[in-house]
């Protein structure tokens, strides 16, 4: 049985995000402005390729633009998980692909459990929410089913919303973007998205499929590595459910960290570094975050 | 009824060598055409080559005239053959007289045409050879069109090889109007050959071909403002993303390319909102904000229709962003949205605004204003998703018209 951990951490942007997309009420509220009163860091710890676990908030050391930080918080797999799936529905993959896609898909969604919620947009030229942010994962995978694929790619302008969706609700954000066409028509630049990315808690894992080789893959990569993920490239979308429940289990594998910074500037880039103390851990972790505005 | 007869071969030792050297360029023109649309459009061209190989494109067959036989040969029958299906296409038609000649293979097509132009048969009775090469020109670019609207690729629109040899072979023969009728270039026939098939390619928004015939395009007319346009927005979609993306490397001259080309077309006719617009979209691009703001600004609301006074906001909203003057930019996404109040553009604009000044609540709330619309055309209606076309190029197939319009046989 797996306990539940309800966040009690006075993370200015996550609370104030709260609900947004499933309450327009509150959209309209006052005006804040980001200031970070609490850091989160999701990081996978691997020693010869596995997951470690059982590790303790003492075992972990953060480097905060070199200043060393009291973790005051690291748990594993206890906190619910806001899964945005954003899905490439332009021409490319229509036919057999969709059918991959769907399966991987419905693969992904069998791995979440209860209070877990997951989101679904999907995108060509236009993006569209299949499914806001919920629990009720039929209505999720009704949307999946929904999809009807045509059109250009606007991979760029998917990623923005798709952070965006992550960041709006309490929770641990996963954004699993699937793509198998480079950018054919968004509006956003790619600096728009690596700028995003820096300053987000939401953690990206892109599955690029039979993009080898083009440039599309590194901005995938930039970005996944700047929020601490990993990008998934296969060579076909038979390969998509594999690397969707893949990345699931990757994701169930990692702690959230989480401290108040001190003896830092209160605004610009952080660079963040992350170690366990005492053994040779590979730590995959954000390269830092973008502090007040 | 068409027929390809059997072939027979002629030598013509009696043309003038320099006549031989100038039509051995057209085949060697339209060689490079066909390599360089089979190289790009398979992906075989190294990317960093990609702006080397457009520019010698346009130079390397001029420097092989040297290269002429004495004693060509020809297959005067497969020539027969086109002149009779030039002599009776009906323009516009995917008639048999379209099927014969696509059927041509690249030499093949390449001797035909330098046939032509050395007279190595006698054309048809009562055609004058002015109307003839018109003609011919309007049955290569119908066929190149055509071809081109069945470019099976979903990543990029660029025209296929087909097409891309068949508007090269449209080429030849506009270009040799100009050697036998004595205003050749003056033939209004010739540039609005031109802005059509600059139109038809940039609807299509094709790189591969593209930047060649615009090249040659402003040469021809180098102020003639509609030319200028186009050439323009080719060089910012050859900058765009989707481009650069598959080509890396030339974004940023490409985009200078399309500023001078703004600034010249400008010139040419002060009050062309269009390239005004994209004049401040392009020094956006170059993070030459104050200068953006200040063209834009210029664009009169009352002069300019719906999609331009929408660019000229979310431009202008851009450019004030970037000048840290949130409360002008939001006024300024505000008012592209009145225009068009689906346009993802200037939704994720505002939201990125907000974003960037701290405010994640309204950020959000900016997307879902936009993911609350229903994802359809009309409800989600964004001139940005046509960016790249240029005006001129929405009206592509009305000018393609118009082109065959006094060839059409009365019935």
């Amino acid at each position: 049985m797996i306990s539940r951990w309800r966040p009690t951490v006075s993370a200015a942007t996550i609370l104030g995000l709260a609900l947004v997309l499933r309450l327009p009420a509150l959209a309209q509220k006052p005006t804040f402005s980001t200031q970070v009163e609490v850091v989160r860091v999701d990081v996978l710890v691997t020693e010869n390729g596995r997951p470690i676990v059982g590790l303790r908030p003492t075992d972990f050391e953060i480097l905060d633009n070199g200043v060393r930080q009291q973790v005051e918080f690291a748990g594993l797999e206890h906190m619910p998980l806001n899964l945005i799936l954003a899905l490439d529905a332009s021409d490319s993959v229509a036919g057999v692909r969709l059918e991959h896609l769907r399966a991987a898909s419905e693969a992904l969604l069998d791995g979440l459990i209860t209070d877990d919620q997951a989101a679904l947009v999907t995108f060509n030229e236009m993006l569209a929410l299949g499914s806001p942010l919920t629990s009720d994962l039929r209505q999720v995978r009704q949307a999946i089913r929904a999809v009807a694929p045509g059109g250009d790619t606007a991979l760029i302008d998917a990623l923005y919303a798709g952070i965006a969706l992550g960041e709006s609700d309490i929770g641990r954000g996963l954004l699993v973007v699937f793509t198998d066409g480079a950018d054919t028509s968004s509006f956003l630049r790619r600096q728009v998205v690596n700028d995003a990315a820096k300053s987000t808690d939401v953690v990206v894992y892109p599955v690029a499929s039979g993009l080898s080789g083009r440039r599309v893959t590194s901005f995938l990569k930039d970005v996944a590595d700047q929020t601490g993920g990993r990008l998934f490239e296969i060579e076909s979308t038979r390969d998509a459910q594999r690397a969707f429940v893949g990345i699931l289990d990757e994701f169930r594998q990692r702690y959230l960290l989480s401290y108040t910074p001190r003896s830092v500037a209160k605004s610009g880039w952080h660079r963040l570094e992350v170690r366990v103390k005492g053994r040779r851990a590979v730590v995959k972790a954000r390269a830092g975050y973008q502090a007040g505005f | 009824m068409i027929a390809c007869g059997c072939q027979q071969n002629e030598t013509l030792n009696s043309v003038a060598a320099g006549s031989r050297a100038a039509a051995f360029s057209r085949q060697l023109v339209l060689r490079t055409l066909w390599v360089l649309a089979v190289a790009l459009s398979t992906g075989n061209a190294a990317p960093q080559d990609f702006g080397a190989q457009l520019d010698r494109a346009v130079v390397e067959p001029f420097l092989f005239q040297r290269r002429v036989v004495p004693g060509r040969t020809f297959a005067t029958a497969q020539l027969q053959s086109w002149l009779e299906a030039v002599a009776n296409h009906r323009p516009g038609e995917a008639d048999d007289c379209t099927r014969v000649v696509a059927s041509l293979a690249p030499d093949e097509l390449a001797d035909v045409v330098a046939g032509f132009e050395w007279n190595a048969v006698p054309p048809p009775v009562g055609i004058a050879r002015t109307d003839l090469i018109k003609r011919a020109a309007i049955l290569h670019t119908d066929i190149a069109v055509m071809a081109a609207a069945d470019s099976p690729q979903p990543d990029r629109a660029n025209v296929s090889p087909r097409a891309s040899l068949h508007f090269g072979a449209a080429l030849e023969l506009v270009a040799f109007l100009k050697q036998v009728a004595p205003r050749g270039r003056d033939d209004p026939f010739v540039l609005h050959w031109w802005r059509a098939v600059a139109a038809v390619l940039g609807q299509l928004r094709d790189t591969v071909s593209s930047p060649y015939y615009m090249k040659r395009a402003v040469s021809l007319f180098p102020h003639d403002p509609e030319i200028l346009l186009m050439a323009g927005v080719l060089s910012e979609l050859v900058a765009s993303p989707s481009i650069q993306d598959a080509q890396p490397g030339f974004e940023i001259v490409y985009v200078r390319r399309a500023e001078q080309f703004y600034r010249d077309a400008l010139k040419s006719d002060p009050n062309a909102v269009e390239a005004l617009v994209r004049l401040g979209h392009v020094l956006g691009q170059q993070q030459r904000h104050v200068q953006a703001v200040s063209e834009l600004k210029k664009v009169a609301d009352d002069a300019a229709p719906p999609r331009f006074r929408y660019f000229k906001y979310l431009f202008l909203g851009e450019a004030q962003e970037e000048m840290n003057q949130g409360g002008a930019a939001r006024e300024a996404y505000q008012r592209a949205l009145e225009l068009y109040p689906g346009a993802q553009s200037a939704h994720l604009a505002l939201a990125r605004l907000e974003r960037r000044t701290g405010d994640r609540v309204n950020s959000v709330a900016a997307l879902q204003r936009l993911l609350e619309r229903p994802p359809n055309a009309q409800a989600r209606q964004d001139p940005w998703r046509e960016y790249f076309i240029a005006g001129p190029a929405r009206r592509a197939a009305e000018m393609i018209d118009g082109l065959r319009k006094p060839f059409r046989r009365q019935p």
